[in-house]
């Protein structure tokens, strides 16, 4: 795929291996791959066809084996430890399938976490991460805690983490693949409105058709390697 | 169900491995310390028993003389009854001996007639058979002395040696006319045995025309005639009797280490406790699938009843092998103790009995079994909804927190409200003991969760993220942080309470020192007190110092064994009047104001001996003088660190007048010009010292010597410190391994969401501190309070004397260091175990 200068997300032969030997596993194999900033992109492909850890790479919480991962002009393959955490807390957004949230901290706190890593939790941003959750029509449920949740209710709460910070780009795993439908469509409503609202890349695992319409750009991938790539309207 | 429940716990401890050994090291040390203690105690009763029996022969009772001195003429008084029983004159001291290089043996002497011996004591039936004139110069010569092997082969002497032995004030030169062979089960206590004619004995020993007892064999029916058959001043007793003496003796010794090793199996309940309950929340989810899945209640107690007897079986198998080792290194200890202060006994050997492994096993099945109830309850209680949601566990936390918090409030009354039950008996110290530590045990989640909430705010303030989760992970696993504090806490209140004890006694020690040695020279026989042999300064050297002009003031004394009602002290005789003049005497029970002392009707009483005589001041006490029993009134208890046996203090004049015993063991002389002490120290000990079996020493060498016997007395302490500190160890590291490993899937997230390596590590380390803080300062208080409990209520009841009690702030700050160096360490293997998988790893996890 030809790399442009608006491409906010470029890989290039990315090769993820896991184990050694004749046990060896490629998990994705030669991947290319350009996402343009501001887009809503959707990873398809079938369970092991390499979509959660092309995500991974994505969100810097793994390495490639072989291959460059860029994003918005920083080579992650060649950052080291302590600077890939400051990436992630600074640049990224992650929403998983299972919500992950803390289960020690409220809602509040889960979502303010980025900004406490940070320690960017002023006065002001406090009010930020109040409307947020107002925003995402939690505000109510600042002081519960995680278990207190509906499933729902916690894909919110990670949403808000996900973009308190303002980040370049939201990577989501399946967000809607424990949610009922209903449920799903509002969360995916809240995904699709996030480029527009937040100027945020969004990239997304899913195998939900509805999901994957709503996006502008589908990647077919299939055994690790991208099979089909598809701009929507091009 | 057995066959799921082990592929369960073996599928568990697959991932656990660690935390599972930590359990089995944290019963084991527990087990251990208990084992050891008793086993050191029990192998230096034995040596004692030994020795005692071994000497004894086929003897089953002594004749011994009510006030100490028994003569030549008694016995054979008694021998011209012809009583039907055998009976044989006995000389039995303790000696030194100088081998070829000048190095010092104790040795004992048993002086034998061997013609009435041989019938008694099959070992004295020696002989050098293939020389004749050997075996009449035994007879016949004296100071000719026939050495066990053993004690041969040690001075290098042999048939026609000469050995040196130091006797009294004087040394004896004496010939070895035989060797004795020392076989059967009891050569171990016969090996340093001098063996010589009783005249020979008598006169080595200073004693002529007197014996030590009388040994008799008797048969089962006949100790009633042949107590009865005794005159006035003469009793019976019994060989077992004896032998149990030394219990007797070391009893307030033996109690303490008793209270030593009872904590440790309480501190190892509390481990097993705690891992037992960690196993259990991390399994949380499964138990309630199980449950979901048809699974009875008591086939999930199955599982935890096996996992429980799993660690027990482990825990006993090393901590006894451990005790074993620990026992081998604390008979060392334990022995030279008794020596030092109370009996002489041989160094025992560490043996791993029978009964060791008896007690080993039950403290580890105890433990374990009362550790897992608990959790096993709740295992098997709880619905699976309620294991399936966090909320509902964090809510019943933090109720429990709660409900714990006035029945341990209720456990501390209750300790206090004890101490108001009359009687003596230590057992109602070892209840308020329990009391306490349980007191303080309940404390622990309330206030884990209380610092845990403080510290949460106050990282939430200041925007350290680590320190806010740290405190939230704390306060949110609070069913298992709260037990991790408690056992870390109750190991750590353990050395704060011996230290506390020990830094208390040390200091009181010292003060009593520079209260009660004002003198500034002390002169004493070279054999020193070292295994309490009666020696004496020769009278050349008394005299020489009186000629002295130095010299302003001479404390003269005399301290012999007493029996008195029944309770084995001493009796001290001094110049009382003039310790009284100089305040010398540290008071417990002073005289009324304005009181002169009456050296002839009066004495004092040191605390142990008031203590156990249960007089006061002002009370009648009975003294068994050699012209018969003497009424004399207590004018004062002083306090008195040198022995727990106490003593009697009578003025010198009325005890010479009394005793007929001008002897003197040591002078303590106050100098003219009290700052040339060094170079008068210097000249009399050059002056005496090669002439004599002498010592000179200043002051500041009395007060090292103490300040070593003293150590060397609590150095047992220093090695149950390091195990309770290992204890205390494997809980934490338990515990925040097991924390750490819970929330994996945390961390990844947080990784993911961008936490720093730095600020991961801080967080594990933060959660460490957090409960290595509030254990180190609850243990503070609970040590200190155990202390006031050892040395007042356990000590106190038990044997009337106590160890002033200070407060030590050293001992906490040293506390919580410890336990803030042992955080960080406990949180390197998490903190590597973290940092070592890639946050994607860690989220697979879920």
């Amino acid at each position: 795929m030809a790399e442009s200068p608006t491409d906010a997300i470029v890989l290039s032969h990315v090769n993820k291996w896991y184990g050694h030997g004749p046990g060896r596993v490629a998990a994705l194999s030669d991947v290319c791959l350009s996402i343009a900033a501001g887009q809503m992109v959707a990873l398809l492909g079938r369970s092991g066809s390499g979509k959660t850890t092309l995500l991974n790479l994505l969100g810097a919480v793994d390495r490639p084996t072989t291959g460059s991962v860029r994003i918005h002009d920083n080579e992650l393959s060649a950052m080291p430890d302590s600077k890939l955490s400051l990436f992630r807390r600074r640049r990224l957004g992650y929403v998983f399938q299972s919500f992950h949230l803390v289960p020690s901290l409220t809602a509040f706190d889960n979502a303010a976490i980025p900004l406490m890593l940070d320690r960017a939790l002023t006065r002001a941003k406090r009010l930020e991460v109040k409307n947020l959750l107002e925003r995402l029509g939690i505000g109510g449920l600042a002081h519960r805690y995680p278990d207190e949740l509906s499933g729902g209710q916690q894909q919110r709460v990670a949403i808000a983490r996900a973009v308190v910070h303002r980040p370049l780009l939201l990577l989501a795993d399946e967000p809607t693949g424990n949610l009922d439908v209903q449920t799903g469509r509002e969360i995916l409503d809240l995904l699709q409105a996030l480029p527009r609202d937040f100027g945020v890349t969004v990239v997304l695992a899913t195998h939900s058709d509805e999901a994957a319409e709503r996006c502008d750009q589908r990647v077919m991938l299939e055994d690790g390697r991208v099979v089909r790539a598809v701009e929507v309207g091009s | 169900m057995i066959r799921l429940a082990l592929k369960l716990t073996r599928g568990h401890f697959r991932r656990h491995l660690l935390e599972a050994g930590l359990c089995v090291v944290g019963v084991a040390l527990g087990v251990a310390v208990a084992v050891g203690i008793d086993g050191a105690v029990a192998a230096s009763v034995a040596s004692f028993r030994g020795a005692v029996r071994s000497v004894s022969g086929n003897a089953t009772h002594s004749i011994v003389s009510t006030n100490g001195t028994l003569t030549d003429e008694q016995y054979i008084r008694l021998a011209r009854q012809r009583p039907p029983w055998p009976m044989t004159p006995v000389i039995d001291r303790r000696l030194t001996a100088l081998d070829a290089g000048g190095a010092v043996h104790v040795v004992r002497l048993l002086g034998i007639d061997p013609f009435a011996d041989e019938q008694l004591r099959p070992f004295t039936a020696f002989g050098p058979h293939d020389d004749p004139s050997a075996l009449r110069a035994f007879f016949t010569e004296p100071n000719t002395v026939v050495l066990a092997d053993e004690l041969a082969q040690t001075l290098g002497a042999g048939i026609g040696s000469e050995v040196h032995l130091n006797v009294g004030n004087r040394i004896q030169v004496v010939r070895v006319v035989g060797i004795a062979q020392m076989t059967g089960p009891f050569r171990p206590q016969l090996g340093d045995l001098v063996i010589a004619d009783l005249s020979t004995a008598q006169e080595l020993a200073g004693c002529v025309g007197q014996i030590d007892r009388i040994d008799v064999r008797l048969e089962a029916d006949q100790p009633t005639a042949a107590a009865a058959s005794l005159p006035a001043g003469l009793e019976l007793r019994s060989v077992s009797d004896r032998a149990n003496q030394l219990e007797e003796l070391i009893g307030a010794y033996q109690l303490n280490l008793h209270a030593l090793s009872l904590m440790a199996s309480f501190v190892a309940i509390f481990i097993v406790y705690n891992a037992m309950l960690v196993s259990v929340q991390q399994r949380i989810k499964t138990l309630a699938v199980l449950r979901c899945l048809g699974g009875s209640r008591s086939q999930l107690a199955t599982i935890y009843l096996i996992e429980a007897l799993a660690f027990s079986a482990a825990g006993a198998a090393l901590g006894i092998l451990g005790g074993w080792g620990l026992c081998a290194a604390l008979v060392g200890y334990v022995g030279a103790t008794i020596n030092d202060l109370y009996a002489a006994i041989r160094p025992p050997a560490a043996v791993l009995s029978s009964t060791m492994i008896f007690k080993g096993v039950a403290i580890a099945l105890t433990s374990g079994l009362i550790g897992a109830a608990v959790p096993l309850w709740h295992a098997s209680r709880t619905p699976p909804v309620t294991s399936l949601r966090p909320s509902e566990q964090r809510g019943r936390s933090r109720r429990a927190a709660w409900m714990l918090l006035p029945i341990g409030a209720a456990c501390l009354s209750l300790a206090v409200l004890l101490d108001r039950v009359p009687g003596n008996s230590p057992r109602v110290g070892f209840a308020m003991a329990l009391l306490t530590a349980l007191g303080f045990a309940m404390l622990c989640p309330m206030a884990t969760w209380a610092l845990a909430t403080l510290l949460g705010r106050i990282g939430r303030a200041f925007q350290l993220v680590s320190v806010q989760m740290a405190a939230a992970g704390v306060a949110h696993g609070l069913r298992v942080t709260g037990v991790a504090v408690a056992a870390m806490m109750l190991a750590m209140a353990m050395n704060v309470a011996l230290l506390t004890m020990v830094a208390s006694f040390r200091s009181a020690v010292m003060q009593w020192l520079d209260q009660r040695f004002r003198s500034d020279v002390f002169i004493g026989p070279e054999l020193a007190v070292d295994y309490h042999i009666d020696s004496a300064l020769d009278p050349r050297v008394v005299r020489w110092i009186a000629r002295q002009p130095e010299a302003a003031e001479r404390l003269l004394y005399r301290r012999r064994p007493l029996e008195l009602s029944g309770v084995s002290t001493f009796l001290v005789s001094t110049q009382v009047a003039t310790l009284l003049d100089r305040h010398m005497l540290p008071f417990r029970s002073p005289p009324a104001a304005g009181e002169t002392f009456d050296p002839q009707h009066e004495i004092l009483l040191s605390e142990p001996l008031a203590g156990k005589l249960k007089a006061r001041r002002g009370d009648t006490v009975t003294l068994p003088t050699p012209g018969g029993p003497q009424p004399f009134v207590v004018f004062a208890v002083y306090f008195d660190f040198a022995s727990d046996r106490g003593e009697a203090m009578l003025d010198r004049s009325t005890y010479v007048a009394l005793w007929k015993d001008d002897t003197i063991n040591a002078e303590h002389v106050s100098l003219r010009d009290p700052s040339a002490v060094h170079e008068v120290v210097t000249r009399w000990a050059a002056e005496l010292e090669p002439q004599y079996p002498v010592l000179v020493h200043d002051y500041a060498h009395v007060k090292s010597e103490t300040a070593r016997v003293f150590d060397r007395t609590f150095r047992v302490t220093d090695v149950l410190g390091w195990m309770a500190g290992g204890v205390a160890f494997c809980g934490l590291a338990g515990a925040l391994l097991a924390l750490s490993m819970d929330r994996r899937r945390e961390y990844g997230v947080l990784s993911a969401l961008g936490m720093s390596g730095m600020q991961t590590a801080m967080w594990v380390i933060f959660e460490g501190v957090l409960i290595a803080l509030v254990a180190a300062l609850l243990a503070c208080a609970a040590g200190t309070a155990l202390a006031y409990l050892l040395a007042y209520v356990i000590q106190f009841r038990s044997f009337g004397w106590s160890i002033p009690m200070g407060i030590h702030p050293r001992l906490w700050a040293e506390a919580l260091s410890w336990s803030m160096i042992a955080a960080v360490l406990a949180a390197v293997y998490p903190i590597y175990r973290l940092r070592r998988d890639q946050p994607a790893t860690s989220l697979r996890q879920e």
